[in-house]
């Protein structure tokens, strides 16, 4: 599973705009690199990324190899009740990631 | 052919009264004072820092049992934060058993080699990088303060030799950039004083981190120069005279770079 | 001789004209030129793919990108699109677009009004200097869109590491 951080604020006001940021450490493949042999390195890009807040998505980033290495997203959710931010990802090798981090929402 | 010698003889003089009396850019900067605005935001905010990630994976490393023994480094050095602290601005330094000049890499993979028995890390690996920049954190903010003696005086000379010398096709010295032209731009690139306290670094020409010896064959390429391996004694010379020449500067470790 | 007399006569003309004439009339014209950029379509043909022939309009889209990046390799963006963010009026889909990579599109955005606000902040690669536009879909099925041109430089030192 490949490597991420997240940032996610431990404690929100209720309709408060929450901002999220993720980092994975990822090479996003172009597949027109070539390796010292001279041989073509496959494209391999996390494609897909998915956002769930308590369990609904919420937010989600198809990506390819225009995104920088090591994709950066950081965007926003509207704190509606405690529960969990999660993030899932998977790459064109089909290898996936997960993290998660708990959001608890004062009224 | 006498004659032509005649006239070498002065300029060789010259050359090695340069070289023995090595100097430091003066006012010292930063490579980070020479970088655009994309890329000191990058290092400013270390959620934004591509490093971090590297620093990420080497906190979870240290924590990792390794090898026949089954020790992980946090098993001889503790907490990486209170142990490690200020320990990178001390290298190259010279290690007692070997009596040989050992990098902070050289030193994590003495460790695993001699301690936790098991296979060292390949220089450039990701974990290597991942451990150094890790263990180099720790220092961040601190005085880079490698301390030149007689252990390890040979090697400074000769590190410092190389830094004056010309080489490659394109017969030029680190010393023509990075003293003498340093603030002023090739391209669309400003010459920075090419010292190594950000290193292991991100940069935007690699796409991943790297370690301060993939920067400094990187020079060697620019000047169309044989690229020493990395982790060769040539390379750790010279990473001993700028650690010297940098003295004074804080450790950005990990840093990013264009 | 009369040719050389003319000859040098219409030397002094010609200078005349080039170094007192030409070149202040020249000069406004020339910054008076229009940048003209080609419509959206022309510029990233995968447009029309997405748009179906759709109308876009420019606006309610900020782009915001260097407009001079350090690095091709790594370029920070940030898009905004001005939406109430509700179920009844959001932002559904966010694509970059470039005019010159090998792919055209860099990313495709699903927001929701769960996102309350529609901004992104992401790292981009570009090819070489070119157009990078932001196309927004909004609930209702309107396009609405934004473009910056951004040029690339080339790092001086050669680096086969």
């Amino acid at each position: 599973m490949s490597l991420a951080r997240i940032l996610v604020p431990p404690t929100a006001k209720r309709g408060e705009l929450v901002e999220l940021r993720i980092a994975i450490q990822h090479p996003m493949e172009t597949g027109f690199r070539m390796d010292n042999n001279g041989r073509v390195i496959p494209k391999n890009t996390v494609n897909t990324l998915i956002c769930r807040y308590n369990g609904a998505e919420v937010f989600r980033a198809e990506m390819g190899s225009g995104i920088a290495a090591n994709p950066y997203l950081q965007f926003y959710i509207v704190a509606r009740e405690s529960g969990n931010v999660e993030f899932n990802w998977v790459d064109d090798l089909g290898e996936k990631g997960a993290a998660s981090a708990p959001l608890q929402v004062t009224s | 052919m006498i004659l032509r010698f005649a006239f070498a003889l002065p300029w060789l003089a010259a050359m090695a009264a340069y070289a023995a009396q090595p100097f430091r850019p003066e006012p010292l900067k930063s490579g980070l004072e020479f970088s655009g605005a994309e890329v000191r935001a990058l290092y400013q905010d270390d959620f934004s820092s591509p490093a971090m990630l590297w620093t990420t994976r080497g906190e979870k490393l240290w924590n990792e049992p390794a090898g026949a023994a089954g020790k992980s480094c946090a098993s001889c050095h503790q907490d990486a934060r209170t142990g490690m602290k200020g320990v990178s601005v001390k290298y190259p330094k010279v290690d007692p058993g070997t009596a040989r000049l050992t990098n902070i890499e050289g030193r994590i993979n003495q460790c695993r080699t001699q301690h936790q028995q098991t296979e060292p890390l390949r220089y450039e690996s990701d974990e290597l990088l991942a451990l150094t920049a890790y263990v180099g954190l720790q220092s961040r903010g601190q005085t880079v303060s490698a301390v030149i003696d007689a252990q390890n005086r040979r090697n400074f000379e000769r590190g410092r030799d190389i830094f004056y010398t010309r080489q490659g096709q394109m017969n030029l010295a680190c010393t023509h950039c990075h003293d003498r032209n340093f603030g002023r731009k090739l391209l669309n690139d400003t010459i920075s004083q090419g010292h190594g306290n950000p290193y292991p670094a991100y940069r935007l020409e690699w796409q991943t981190m790297g370690s301060l010896h993939r920067r400094l064959r990187a020079c060697f390429f620019g000047v169309r120069a044989e690229m020493p391996p990395a982790g060769s004694q040539e390379l750790l010379d010279l990473e001993l005279f700028l650690a010297w020449r940098s003295q004074g500067l804080k450790v950005e470790t990990p840093g990013v770079r264009k | 001789m009369k040719t050389s007399d003319q000859n040098r006569q219409r030397r002094r003309v010609l200078k005349r004209l080039a170094g007192g004439a030409l070149l202040p009339l020249a000069a406004p014209a020339l910054a008076q030129l229009p940048t003209v950029r080609p419509p959206l379509a022309e510029l990233v043909p995968v447009l029309k793919e997405i748009t179906q022939g759709a109308q876009v309009r420019e606006a309610r889209v900020k782009l915001e990108i260097p407009h001079l990046a350090e690095n091709g390799h790594l370029v920070p963006l940030t898009v905004e699109v001005e939406s109430p963010m509700t179920p009844a009026d959001y932002v559904r889909t966010l694509y970059l677009l470039s005019e010159k990579n090998p792919r055209p599109v860099i990313a495709k955005i699903g927001f929701s009004p769960g996102t309350g606000r529609a901004v992104l902040t992401t790292r981009i690669r570009l090819a070489t200097a070119q157009n990078v536009v932001a196309l927004a879909q909004m609930s209702d099925g309107g396009f609405w869109a934004a473009s910056t041109e951004v040029i690339v430089t080339e790092t001086a030192c050669l680096d086969a590491t």
